[in-house]
């Protein structure tokens, strides 16, 4: 049973979320999917919710949610940071395990989602396990890249950069809100992304986890997942996407072989 | 205030959205807004748009109704499984209309109100035209950035005479910029762009002066122009128009400047289906946000959207 809720976060903010309810027995694991940001989101949005049915449909609760300021969720994105979404993961986990209690949590993180399932990580002991789609380990690298889409928009309308990548971190620093894509990046997402050192958080995990690195995504300056210092409980996999985050050239709402991998490890080692 | 809603579709699939409603009920407005997903994406649309427009339209005083179609975001259901060129094919052919009918039925039972407004963002936009055909409850349409050709795989290549034109215009612009010299003598251009969007440019040229050439016959479509066929015109799309412009209801066209859809919608239609026609001239409004990209990124050009929108709901609606 699927149903659509409305859910409260540290700051009384309403998020908006979806919860996956089996109709027959239940696991004793439970996910919470930590989405994506920025276009992300919406290009890849139907595959969490595919997702969500099928680990359903095998007996698993799920909740799917907005971090403030995205999708449905209360807020203006501009508004919204790192630590606010760290924040939001850890009201969901609350919600959670008060709905469906007792129930072990599993987050299920991707992208930008998946660095910050590794911060709460590190702030949360009620995560027992955590999977991770292509993590981002160096946010500011990630910011970085994203700002292309500021400088696409200044050659369509000026035919040349007024504002180089530098500038524009200038900008930032300075306060000013930088527009890309729609999307508002603040000082504080910018400075907090800097500061955030996901190499460290994910050595610091102890729970059982399964890194998908995706080709092509990982390889880029966001980095690799170095699973030289990890712990022994996690497990990584290198996965060809049949995706992608960025635009909707390889729509796949359905990726069989990242679900058939996740699936086969969840039921090897969440039980 | 906002609301979750399921309800459903002619096939029994839920169909999930949200109900924003006005926050002062005394400044009620007596028609409703229906906003139809762009695409593929689900129903907050590029960069949470919908959300935006949603928000702003409910706190003036109307009931605003977003929702996912079949297969798409949090609603039942599957889409076809093909290229997302012949997904995009089939949403500009109509593949939602049915939803959004769905949508119509639902937002009457649950507001009382019955005159519809239906706000169509894209693909969202000829959702929008073939719904209104065939339901009179509808009112008025926002085509925003409909394309009014049927996307192909040419469309962001340089193929598109869009495409050629914008990068063309880069270049020239560079032509006094010694920098730019420099590069193209010392091999560092992309050659292949360069003389690609040379050609392209003028070949559309040339092409476009044999096509002036060409006179309509009567406004039914009996068969494809030199233009239909350069640029895939989507002839349903253009039929549905002809049928909705005898019903004598409003409809306001806000394109952004800088997207091919708003180039096609001059070159094929503004002036061929809609400049012509005397009659109709006072039913719709052409409106172009100055320097706005086909998702209106910037600030300044989804508070101009807003503003369009605003002012043409409160001239022909209040």
């Amino acid at each position: 049973m699927e149903t659509p809720v409305y859910f409260r976060n540290n700051e009384e903010r309403k998020l908006y979320g979806v919860l996956h309810i089996p109709e027959t027995t239940r696991n004793n694991y439970g996910f919470i999917f930590c989405s994506p940001t920025f276009g992300e989101k919406t290009k890849t949005y139907r595959i969490f919710v595919n997702f969500a049915r099928f680990l359903e449909k095998h007996g698993y609760c799920v909740l799917r949610f907005d971090y403030f300021g995205e999708g449905d969720s209360d807020g203006n994105f501009e508004n919204a940071d790192i630590e606010s979404r760290v924040s939001d993961i850890i009201s969901a986990i609350k919600f959670f395990t008060n709905r469906m209690q007792p129930i072990k949590v599993c987050l299920i993180g991707t992208r930008l989602g998946a660095s910050l399932s590794i911060l709460a990580a590190n702030k949360n002991t009620h995560i027992n396990a955590l999977i991770l789609w292509a993590p981002i380990m160096n946010l500011r690298a990630y910011f970085f890249d994203f700002l292309r889409g500021n400088l696409s928009n200044q050659l369509l309308v000026n035919r040349k950069i007024i504002f180089n990548r530098e500038q524009l971190i200038e900008k930032i620093h300075g306060g000013q809100k930088i527009n890309v894509d729609g999307w508002t990046i603040s000082k504080q997402m910018w400075e907090q992304g800097e500061t955030a050192n996901i190499n460290i958080a994910i050595t610091l995990l102890k729970q059982n986890c399964l890194i998908a690195n995706f080709i092509d995504y990982q390889s880029k300056s966001y980095g690799l997942v170095n699973t030289e210092n990890l712990h022994q409980n996690i497990n990584t996999f290198t996965y060809n996407p049949e995706f992608s985050f960025n635009d909707w050239k390889n729509y796949q709402p359905f990726p069989v072989n990242l679900f058939g991998k996740t699936h086969e490890w969840i039921q090897k080692n969440l039980n | 205030m906002e609301e979750i809603i399921i309800f459903s579709n002619k096939n029994n699939e839920k169909l999930v959205g949200i109900l924003s409603s006005p926050i002062n009920q005394s400044r009620l407005k007596q028609q409703g807004v229906i906003l139809l997903n762009t695409g593929l994406n689900y129903r907050i649309a590029w960069h949470r748009l919908n959300v935006k427009i949603a928000r702003e339209l409910s706190s003036v005083g109307y009931f605003v109704l977003r929702f996912d179609t079949h297969g798409i975001g949090d609603s039942e259901g599957q889409l076809p499984e093909t290229s997302v060129v012949n997904l995009h094919v089939a949403i500009e052919t109509g593949l939602f209309t049915q939803d959004c009918s769905a949508a119509i039925d639902f937002f009457i039972h649950k507001t009382n109100i019955k005159d519809i407004l239906l706000f169509g963002v894209c693909g969202g936009a000829l959702t929008a035209m073939f719904t209104a055909v065939h339901d009179k409850r509808v009112k008025g349409i926002i085509h925003l950035a409909g394309p009014v050709t049927l996307s192909s795989k040419k469309d962001s290549t340089l193929e598109h005479p869009w495409q050629a034109e914008n990068l063309f215009k880069m270049y020239l612009a560079k032509f006094f910029n010694l920098k730019a010299w420099i590069k193209f003598f010392s091999g560092k251009t992309e050659y292949k762009n360069l003389f690609s969007s040379c050609i392209k440019v003028c070949l559309t040229k040339v092409e476009h002066i044999k096509n002036s050439r060409i006179k309509l016959k009567s406004e039914i479509i009996e068969k494809k122009t030199i233009i239909d066929e350069l640029l895939n015109i989507n002839t349903q799309f253009i039929k549905a128009f002809t049928v909705f412009k005898k019903t004598a209801r409003e409809i306001i066209f806000i394109f952004p400047e800088r997207d091919p859809a708003t180039w096609e919608f001059k070159k094929v239609f503004l002036n061929q289906y809609l400049k012509r026609d005397a009659k109709f001239t006072k039913h719709y409004e052409f409106y172009e946000i100055l320097n706005g990209n086909h998702i209106l990124s910037d600030d300044e050009s989804q508070s101009e959207l807003l503003k369009s929108v605003m002012n043409w709901l409160e001239r022909k609606f209040s």
